[in-house]
């Protein structure tokens, strides 16, 4: 399957202090990313650099199949892009401000601006200055809906909504990825709204991916194990992820169980326990 | 996107004023003395329009989405270009001929790309200065300047010029560098005209430029003396040092800045002593801007301070040693006044100088000047007094009112100079205008004693 996004090998740099290190990343149609990180880790920053916001240092990126930098109109008006802090002209009103976008798009719908508006009661005759961030971030996720993208870019979409707003929005967005099978990333240490609605989950640690997998796939197969035994037996944890050793034995994490490698620790009388993990633990035991 | 550019409704409305003034002055007035006055009006009023969308550029091309909209930079290629086009409309009809007209807009354009340099590059702030410091090297090699042949040159050099723009417009609209200096543009943007000093004080002092540090530095280190001075002796600061104290800004015209104009002023003139009299004609729109800057910077600047530190006077009103009923007000309007009055008695001494040395003016003309000066210091601590006490924020209309009487009074002096009026204190007008303003200033200080 063509990937929409494509990176290989990208760095990034910000006053000598290294933030994306070699990071390769493929995005295929219909998925539903969410991606972890620690704050500082990069997500930002990542994100930007797809977009041709942020100067890459090196490496490659494409976005349907075109280089990032040099996107044609037609591919940047498939893209919706909800930045993490507001940028946009606080002078202008919320009508304004659609105003000035939709002039843009041949794809934008009136009808779901308006609907949007109405139902997250935005007052669209308001300043942006004259908002919420709350209300602020709503009218960023309606201008990025509107043109009808077919990659959506979120960078902490729900950072500054209330609960009700964070549902509302999770449940907008199900809704679109059900419907018209759009690709979405987005950027978050929520990871309960994460669990509510990516199919796919990419943990961003030292500028790098270090996971990236099925949803489904990471919470069942992601665990948690104790091996009972001594140094000198050593003991190779297959699927290992990060492990260490500590005086009663081995704990590690492993992305699945090898039920060949259980049946060998059986034999050999070596005790291994086994934790199932939530994302949380396992967003957690990767970065740590 | 024409909104966004040509936003200010205060500046649209005068730059259409001025428009529409210069089109009937063509149309009633067929004095061949005019036309000078009629291009420095159609150029001040097209310049004031390309500054504006200049300064508001910035807050389309450094957006982030600026990168992802389809077309734009197309689109803002497009708006830009419609602007220039229908600003040269009104110059079709006051232009007196098409060589005029065509080195006017190779000047326009010229113009233009200082500005944008000046905007997105602040070392090409450097422009504004030569062109201002421009009469020295005439004086200095006696190059001779003919409006006509200088004006011919522009109109053959209109293609290449035009060319050299284009290329440059492609290369802006897509341009997205020095977004350190360009954030602070963006801020400034970003808030309406009574707030740009707020928005500059709160720019870290660390993403200063290295001048800006050392202006700031310079002119809070007089304060800071005053602080410590008053800490070391048993002598308390007055109420209104207390309140000059608490009201200044990185921005603040004070000592330093006195300093460095009067030091300006001398050396302008003593090169004006040793350099040919026919030379001086050369430096009258410098000798004319400055008083203009030094209004600006002073008068402008002391009204948005005072705007911007509502509240913390309001908390420094209530200690212990303003319980005097009115000592705050007292000490308030004494400091208004005592910084206004140093600022015109400095202009008018500056006035009287330049005049001396320069002539480009004479004594009447001097006289009428410090009367409309001291008219428009009424006026403006006036309307300082009357937008302090309001319940409203009327910041923005009355920064744009105070730029508007301004720049009249600078149109209305001109006038006055080339058309050899009478003294204005015998003028029946005039003297109701004194009047006038003199009840408008008495009406805001009684206002702000009896107001709680």
């Amino acid at each position: 399957m063509t990937c929409i996004v494509n990176v290989k090998g990208l760095t990034k740099s910000y006053k000598n202090q290294s933030v994306l290190k070699g990071l390769s990343w493929e995005i295929e149609p219909g998925d539903v990313v969410g991606l972890l990180g620690k704050n500082g880790a990069g997500k930002s920053t990542l994100l930007k650099s797809l977009l041709n916001i942020s100067d890459i240092d090196s490496g490659e990126i494409s976005i349907f199949g075109e280089q990032y930098n040099q996107l044609s109109s037609k591919n940047k008006a498939r893209i919706g892009y909800v930045p993490q802090e507001n940028d946009e002209i606080s002078w202008l009103s919320v009508n304004d401000l659609i105003n000035f976008r939709k002039q843009f798009y041949s794809t934008w719908s009136d009808e779901k601006v308006t609907e949007l508006i109405s139902r997250w009661e935005i007052d669209a005759t308001k300043k942006i200055a004259e908002l919420s961030p709350g209300q602020v971030q709503r009218v960023l996720i309606i201008l990025a809906l509107a043109p009808m993208p077919e990659l959506l870019i979120f960078d902490e979409p729900a950072a500054s909504l209330d609960p009700a707003g964070r549902r509302d929005f999770l449940k907008e967005i199900l809704t679109l990825v059900s419907d018209e099978n759009i690709t979405v990333i987005f950027s978050t240490h929520i990871t309960s709204d994460l669990e509510r609605i990516a199919n796919k989950v990419a943990i961003l640690d030292k500028g790098k991916i270090c996971y990236f997998n099925d949803l489904d796939i990471t919470k069942e197969s992601v665990v948690q194990l104790t091996v009972h035994c001594k140094k000198e037996q050593g003991i190779t944890i297959p699927y290992l992820l990060r492990g260490k050793l500590h005086s009663q034995g081995q704990y590690g994490v492993v992305s699945q169980l090898d039920q060949a490698w259980l049946a060998e620790m059986k034999e050999q009388a070596v005790e291994v326990t086994i934790n199932p993990m939530g994302l949380e633990d396992i967003f957690l035991e990767l970065t740590a | 996107m024409a909104n966004i550019l040509l936003r200010g409704w205060w500046a649209k409305i005068f730059i259409i004023l001025l428009w529409l003034v210069a089109i009937a002055m063509r149309f009633t007035e067929h004095d061949d003395a005019r036309e000078d006055l009629l291009f420095s009006i159609i150029a001040f009023s097209n310049f004031l329009l390309y500054l504006i969308v200049s300064m508001h550029l910035p807050l389309l091309t450094h957006s982030k989405m600026a990168v992802l909209l389809p077309n734009f930079s197309q689109q803002l290629k497009q708006v830009l270009l419609v602007v220039f086009g229908v600003s040269l409309l009104p110059t079709l009809l006051v232009l007196p001929d098409v060589v005029t007209w065509l080195a006017f807009i190779s000047i326009s354009i010229i113009a233009i790309l200082i500005f944008v340099a000046m905007i997105y590059q602040p070392i090409y702030q450097i422009f504004f200065w030569l062109v201002i410091l421009m009469p020295l090297p005439m004086a200095l090699f006696d190059i001779s300047l003919n409006k006509e042949k200088l004006f011919t040159t522009l109109a053959w050099l209109l293609p290449l010029i035009s060319w050299l723009a284009y290329v440059l417009l492609n290369k802006l609209v897509n341009y997205r560098g020095n977004h350190k200096h360009i954030s602070k543009i963006i801020a400034t943007m970003n808030v309406s005209m009574g707030n740009t000093l707020s928005i500059q004080d709160s720019i870290p002092f660390a993403n200063r430029t290295k001048l800006a540090q050392w202006w700031g530095n310079s002119h809070f280190n007089y304060y800071r003396k005053l602080i410590n001075d008053a800490t070391n002796s048993s002598q308390k600061l007055s109420n209104r040092k207390l309140i000059e104290i608490s009201c200044q800004s990185a921005n603040s015209f004070g000592v330093n800045a006195y300093v460095i104009w009067s030091v300006g002023i001398t050396l302008l003139c003593m090169l004006a002593l040793v350099i040919d009299e026919s030379y001086h004609h050369l430096f009258t729109p410098m000798v004319t801007l400055i008083p203009a800057l030094i209004i600006g910077t002073g008068s402008i600047t002391l009204f948005q301070i005072i705007q911007c530190k509502k509240s913390y006077l309001a908390r420094l009103a209530i200690l212990p040693r303003f319980k005097q009923h009115n000592s705050f007000a007292r000490a308030f309007l004494g400091y208004v006044f005592y910084n206004q009055a140093i600022l015109y008695c400095f202009i008018a001494m500056l006035l009287a100088v330049t005049a001396k040395i320069f002539g480009h003016i004479n004594v009447t003309v001097y006289l009428n000047s410090v009367l409309i000066l001291l008219v428009y210091c009424l006026v403006t601590i006036s309307m300082m007094l009357l937008t302090w006490r309001a319940a409203q924020n009327y910041g923005n209309p009355v920064v744009w009112l105070m730029i508007i009487g301004f720049i009249g009074t600078i149109v209305f002096t001109t006038h006055m100079a080339t058309s050899g009026m009478v003294l204005l204190v015998y003028n029946g007008i005039f003297q109701w205008i004194l009047i006038a303003s003199l009840l408008l200033l008495s009406f805001s200080v009684f206002r702000q004693l009896t107001d709680k």
